[in-house]
């Protein structure tokens, strides 16, 4: 790990995913802009979708998961605003990444250096480490 | 509880063995309400804050519950420091390290502190639960001694009072007296008297006529129906 990685302030955060489009070891992606509204979407966000993906834009979804794609967007952005919170609280600086680990699969979310927020969904037998150096998770 | 001098001594070395991980700042658990149960962090970091931390933390595991994720671990990344936050059964422990630290060895050592300190945090929770159900019970009961006893409808009490006065006629106090306290403005003795005499056919003389009624009796402020002993100038009379 370079130490320059690691120090990903909002100033200096390398930015592994530009453009709209996932790595393929990504079987979703959510772009929160920085009021919470959805950007862009990838692949089937929330639960008994049936894994339809589809790509979605302008805020709409576009998978026919709307209201999915919507809770999940509404739990992203609650959940970084609550962790910024935490950190405020504790002295730490501003909020990067993070990684949830789930009972069944996990999701990465980090933070752009123009305030919108991505968060990832991978592939069971995706490689994440690459991923998490560069978040500095 | 502040620092660490009010934590449990088993519970705040379980915690000071993650220490044992280079890089880590400290370490602090709690239950499922939030509640602060042990803390191995340094001294300016109060228990007010750790407890609001800990009770935000709960609230990010409950938002993922709620979209169906059931939440085991996460790891997040600030500028200079890494948190992070492991799931049990009854709580959470949560690990403030450098960015630096050995993640493969911080989870071995969270995992393990977890499995140690979770009857602990059980029981806090089980006790924050208790106190959870006690708080209302209580409430519950002043609230209820503080509400005056509404008087009966005299519609339901004045037939039972007649029915026992027709078996024991000395007894039965004139209606005007007995619910001179509480009986609606239309509840004249007449009337009650009259819709008596409607609907049981064991009406005593005395009861359909206030003029009967017995000299000198005062009205007493307790329920009827539930007066037992008639009084008389002051004597236990009948």
């Amino acid at each position: 790990m370079k130490p320059s990685t690691l120090h990903n302030t909002r100033a200096n955060t390398p930015v592994p995913i530009r453009g709209n489009e996932p790595p393929p070891e990504f079987s979703m992606m959510m772009r929160l802009a920085p009021n919470g509204s959805v950007i862009r979407s990838k692949g089937a966000w929330g639960h008994g979708g049936g894994g339809k993906g589809g790509d979605g834009g302008g805020g709409r979804g576009g998978d026919g998961e709307t209201g999915s794609l919507e809770e999940q967007a509404g739990a992203v952005a609650y959940v970084q605003r609550l962790v910024e919170l935490v950190g405020e609280l504790l002295g730490l600086e501003s909020f990067a990444a993070m990684e949830w680990v789930f009972h069944e699969g996990r999701c990465l979310v980090f933070a752009e250096p123009n305030g919108e927020t991505v968060a990832l969904r991978p592939r069971a037998d995706s490689n994440l480490q690459p991923l998490r150096e560069s978040l500095g998770l | 509880m502040s620092g660490s001098g009010a934590i449990p001594l088993g519970r705040s070395s379980s915690l000071a063995t993650l220490k044992d991980v280079a890089g880590i700042t400290g370490s602090f658990a709690f239950c499922r309400s939030g509640a602060l149960v042990a803390r191995d962090m340094p001294a300016m970091f109060d228990d007010g804050t750790l407890t609001e931390a800990g009770e935000r933390l709960t609230r990010v595991g409950e938002t993922l519950a709620n979209v169906g994720d059931e939440l085991e671990l996460a790891v997040v990344r600030f500028q200079d420091h890494k948190l992070y936050v492991k799931v049990l059964s009854a709580g959470m422990l949560c690990v403030l390290a450098d960015p630096q630290v050995n993640v493969a060895a911080l989870r071995m050592a969270v995992n393990l502190v977890g499995r140690r300190i979770a009857p602990a945090l059980e029981e806090a929770e089980q006790a924050a639960l208790a106190l959870a159900a006690d708080g209302p019970t209580r409430t519950e009961d002043t609230v209820r001694t503080e509400i005056p006893t509404a008087p009966p409808e005299p519609s339901n009490v004045v037939p039972s009072n007649v029915v026992s006065a027709s078996a024991e006629p000395s007894n039965v106090m004139a209606p005007h007296v007995m619910f001179s306290n509480w009986a609606s403005p239309n509840a004249t003795p007449a009337n009650v008297a009259s819709s008596n005499a409607a609907s049981s056919n064991a009406t005593p003389p005395n009861a359909a006529s206030p003029a009967r009624a017995i000299p000198g009796a005062t009205a007493r402020p307790t329920n009827p129906a539930t007066q037992s002993v008639r009084r008389f100038r002051g004597r236990t009379v009948g």
